[in-house]
This record gives structure tokens, sequence and C-alpha cells, in this order.
């Protein structure tokens, strides 16, 4: 039974990273060298829709940069990276940036401003929706408004798509919305916010699952790094084992394991293949160093 | 009521603790002595004492990780030689799906069939499972009552569950349409005495086929013994069939063994073909021609779907039908 490879629309965040890599974190009022300084295109909406694209998935992308050079050049970077750019917005204010500082013994701060990302409308989503006429697979996180979150998952519901959503950053999200939730992938720090329960280990997690299962969603995967993730729907529950890997740098391994899982669920796979597939590409991930730079192409997983 | 490790500590005169690090044999037990061990155990068996096994699978899932239990139902008949291949099938899947801990199962099955398989309703065992040769009573009882598993039928079509099945009406029809080409004067059909889908659909296509050609239909056992008896007796009686189909190579294999004892020339006095490509069918003499049934695909398959039905029962994708391959080897003309 040969199925038609389904739409994945990502409706998410687009920043440019700028990272500053120092001997220490500067205190307040201080002015310190740093070391080295770079800027990387990310952001999880981008991040996964890039994720899904590179593994051979139709993507489109519903998101919003300013018009300036950050702007344009993380437009023309999706593109490149065959995802649909044409419900990708361009606004009067700032691109979203997240400002990142390393220091040497691995410490960090971030802020990030939202800007042209927080400008992400409701129209925009129903310009999107208009567009397909056979329900596909929704991704959307939380790095756009909730307001715009929610209408979207509401709308994908109500037009037989599949939703999926990786609760990151974390917040507090109504039951409503997680009922019209299939598949919930949050990471640990995330389901312990969910549940108001701390998640440290596999058993945590399960009874995070639990909980957050009650609440009506149609499964939950809560993803637990280099412990692998736990599965859980009603009546069904199991670990995932990690694949064992040199890990290098485990920037956006948890976009690749939800832009990956995503993909296999458009083409027609089930969820235990689709989870097999997931974990194999975050586990590839994470053997190089950089966000987008280390997402797999789908040749790389064809042996 | 059950004797618990309590009963055999009292009667031992040991420690509760003493008792279960003796009889689960854990590594502790080596602290004690020689007799204290021979008298709990020694006790243990006078007691009926039987260790609760689903209650160290419990203990076990604690440290590895909740595993997929998978069981495969099947009935104890004839028909059991077939498991082998089926075993095949099921181990290629689990060694390439190594994203969950797959344990399996095997549940035999005696003539109440599933109506036995209590677990398939408490759901206490297994989280799910393969049906294979379920009778035409069995399917009747599980589409009336639906287990609270989830189930895939092997080699057989349900319109609710999933299943991995073959087109055995159309490959039996071409079997048959051989016989026809040929020309053949009189044709015995050796059929089933069991309750089989596949193999009444084996034998509606050999009907199907054969239209016009005079033949006579006998259903027996599906034993190499019972395929021996119902030919060895029909060439005494001083019949001489040219033709000799089965629904089954047991049957055929009894057959042709009758058939050389006669003296009869296969297959240039009698043609026979048999159906499922044993393995000891490409050993006989001539060897077996028959229809080959690609079991281990279909368990492959079966396991597919019972893994993803577990996981996920909103999947969508619930059946998958097979291509049948007819293998003409020696006991035909073609």
């Amino acid at each position: 039974m040969q199925q038609k490879e389904k739409q994945v629309l990502v409706i998410g965040s687009i920043n440019m990273d700028l990272v500053v890599r120092t001997e220490k974190l500067p205190t307040i009022g201080e002015t310190i060298f740093g070391k080295t300084f770079a800027r990387f295109p990310g952001g999880k909406g981008a991040n996964q829709a890039i994720a899904a694209a590179r593994l051979g998935a139709q993507v489109s992308m519903v998101g919003c940069v300013g018009e300036d050079d950050f702007g344009r050049e993380l437009f023309f970077g999706l593109r490149e990276n065959h995802v649909d750019v044409s419900f990708v917005g361009k606004s009067a204010e700032a691109t979203g940036i997240a400002l990142i500082t390393v220091a040497d013994r691995g410490s960090n701060t971030i802020v990030v401003v939202p800007g042209a990302n927080n400008e992400v409308a409701i129209t925009d989503v129903d310009k999107a929706f208009a567009k397909y006429n056979e329900p596909g697979v929704l991704l959307v996180q939380q790095e756009i408004p909730s307001t715009v979150v929610r209408y979207a998952i509401e709308t994908a519901k109500k037009n037989n798509w599949l939703v999926i959503l990786n609760p990151a950053p974390a917040r507090e999200v109504s039951d409503e919305v997680l009922r019209c939730v299939d598949i919930l992938i949050p990471n640990e720090t995330e389901a312990s916010v969910m549940t108001g329960r701390t998640v440290g280990s596999i058993e945590d997690a399960r009874l995070a699952a639990e909980v957050l299962l009650a609440k009506g969603i149609g499964a939950v995967i809560v993803t637990l790094g280099s412990q692998g993730a736990f599965y859980c729907r009603k009546g069904f529950a199991t670990h995932i084992a990690p694949i064992k890997v040199d890990a290098i740098d485990s920037t956006a391994a948890g976009d690749a394991f939800v832009g990956a899982l995503a993909c296999a669920l458009a083409r027609g796979e089930a969820i235990a293949e689709g989870l097999q597939f997931a974990a194999k590409v975050a586990a590839l991930s994470v053997t190089r160093p950089g966000a987008q730079a280390s997402l797999p192409w789908r040749r790389e997983l064809e042996v | 009521m059950a004797v618990t490790i309590k009963n055999v500590a009292k009667a031992a005169n040991v420690s509760i603790a003493t008792a279960s690090l003796i009889l689960n044999q854990k590594e502790g037990a080596i602290r004690f002595s020689e007799a204290t061990i021979q008298r709990v155990k020694e006790k243990a068996l006078e007691l009926g004492y039987v260790p609760n096994m689903s209650a160290r699978k419990l203990r076990q899932n604690e440290n590895d990780g909740a595993a997929l239990t998978l069981a495969v139902l099947w009935p104890i008949d004839t028909r059991v030689g077939l498991i082998g291949r089926l075993l095949n099938g099921i181990h290629q899947y689990t060694t390439e799906f190594d994203t969950v801990k797959i344990n399996l199962l095997v549940r035999t099955m005696g003539d109440d069939g599933v109506r036995e398989v209590k677990e398939l309703y408490a759901a206490n065992l297994f989280n799910g499972a393969i049906l294979a040769n379920t009778t035409v009573d069995d399917e009747a009882y599980i589409h009336q009552f639906p287990p609270s598993v989830p189930i895939v039928l092997f080699n057989r079509f349900s319109p609710i569950y999933p299943f991995v099945s073959v087109d055995n009406f159309g490959a039996a029809k071409k079997v048959a349409e051989h016989f026809v080409k040929n020309g053949h004067s009189s044709v015995v059909v050796l059929a089933s005495a069991i309750s089989s889908q596949a193999l009444e659909d084996r034998l509606a296509g050999f009907m199907d086929g054969l239209q016009g050609l005079d033949h006579v239909v006998v259903r027996c056992e599906c034993t190499e013994a019972s395929g021996y008896v119902v030919v060895a007796k029909m060439l005494a009686a001083g019949q001489r069939p040219t033709g000799l189909i089965s629904v089954w190579d047991q049957t055929a294999m009894g057959a042709l063994s009758a058939l050389n004892d006669f003296g009869v020339k296969v297959p240039a006095e009698c043609e026979v073909s048999g159906f499922d490509n044993q393995v000891y069918s490409s050993f006989t003499i001539p060897k077996l021609s028959t229809v080959n049934v690609p079991v281990e695909k279909m368990a492959f398959q079966a396991m597919k779907f019972l893994v993803q039905e577990s996981m996920d029962p909103l999947n969508t994708e619930k059946n998958m039908m097979f291509g049948l391959d007819i293998i003409h080897r020696g006991t035909t003309k073609y």
C-alpha cells in the first residue's frame, strides 16, 4: 500500500545565534576580551524544519525575519536547505537573535531577543493551511507567541493534521491545547515544568509521561539526552535505549530527533519505525559540532 | 492455595530472605552451607513450590526498562513444522528493529484454540500476539470478543484486524489450470479435514481451475500418513489417477510415497503437486512440485505490524498481501 507523502508544516522561530567564547563570564560592570566570535543560523523552528527537509521531507515553514542582513541570510539559508519559504514573512522588527557567551569551563549565558519572531501572526497560519487540501504533519515549538501556537494546533486538529508539539522553551500549556496534540516531545526540563515534578531518571520520565498522557495527549516522548527517550501512549510505555556514539556536541540533537520523527511520520511510517529513525538521526548529529551544521542529510543514513 | 516462598522458608526453618536467595539462585546464596541449600530445595519440592515467573519478569523490567513481550499463538497440529520458518522471519525483524527490546513468547494452543488463551483478554502476559493457523471457530470468537491486546492474523483475512496473507485461491487455481492444460483424465484433490480459511481457499481455487475435468475430492488429516493411506487404498482398488493435487505438502508427500510403492511413474503416469514449499519438499524422489508461501517474509511483516500496533493504535497501514510462486520440480510435467 503506497501512501502519498505528507506535507510537513513547521510554525516556529528563526534566529541568528551570536556566540562569543571567553575565558570566564564577565561580572556586572566588567569589560573583558572574548577569544572568538561566530554566528550560526538557529531557532528551534528553523532547525527542525531543516532537519526534516535534509532527510527528504517536503517542508514548509511559517515564521518571520527582519528586513536586515541576518534576516536575508537566514531566509536564503532555509531555501538552500530545500525548505519552502513562501510563508516566511518579513517584518520591520529586527531578526530574532540569541546572544550566547560560552566560558572555557562550558558555563554559558544566553540572552534571546525574539524580535521578528513575535510578529508571526494568526493570519500567517491561516494562509499556510489554506494552501494544503490534504492533511499533513504540523510541527510547532514555543519560541513564537503562545496565541499563535495555540491557534496553529487547534486549526491543524480541526483539519485532521497530525500535531507534534515540542514544548520548548518550557512554559505552561493549557489542557485544552494539549488535548489537540497527537505527539508531545518534551525534554527533561520541559517535562519537569509541565508536570511540576523533577525529571532526571527514566523512572521520572515514565511518571511525567503518564501525567501528561492523562491530559488527553495521544502520545508522549520524553527525550533524555544520553539516556535515550521514554515513549508512552495509552496502554503502552517503553524506554527507548540510546544509541551509543562518541558524542562531541549535543547542540540541536533534540531538533534533529523531532525533525526526523516528523519526516518519518510524513512518509507514512508508524511511530515504531519513526522512533528508530529519529534516534539514529539524533545519534549521528551529536557526533559532529554545530547546530544546523550537524543535521544529517538523507544520503548519510542510507547505507 | 498456592505454596509461597514463605511456606518453604517455614518448613525448612530458614528466613524468607534465605529461602528466596536459594530458590531464585541469586549470587548471595553462595554463603549458605550445602546442607541448608539442600534442605530448602527439598522442602520446596516436597511442598510443590512453583516460582512466580510473572513476578520475576516484573522485577527484571525494573532493571532493564520495559520490554515489549510479543507472543506467537500456534495450534499444535501437523502444521507445527512451519514454525521454524516463521521464527526465522520474526528473528530477522527483531534483529533489525533494535529500538525497543522485544521478548518473544510462543504459546501453543490445543483443541480449544484461542478460547484457552485467557491472556489475550487479561493482557497480563504479552503486549500483543500473532495468531497463526486459526480455525474458523477461532476467527468467529475473536471477531465477537475483541482481545484487549493488539493482534495480527497470519495467512488469514479480517475486516478489522491487521493481517498478512497470500492469494491462496489464485495460486491454487493456476496449479489446477496446469493439470487441465496437460489433459488429465482423472484428478484426485487432497483437501484438509481441519478448519482453515487458507486451506479452504486453496481447495476453492483448485475447484475453480479444474472445472469440467473429472476429479474427486478427498478430505483427510494433514499428515504424510493419511496422504499415503488415502492414495494407497485407491491404487489397491485398481484406480489409476493421472493427477494428484494437495492443499498441503505433507499429504502430497505421503501420496507420492504410495505412488512409488505401487510402481506408478511420477510424473509420466501421474503428476503430483503440493502447497507451501516446506523444506523437505525439495528432497523427495522425484522432487515435489509445490507453491512457495513466503513464510519468512510474512512473519517479518506480521511482527512489524504487531510492533507498530502495540506502540501506536492509530497506525493506519493494516495489511499486506504476498505473492505466491508455483514451483515446478520433478513431480509435474512442464
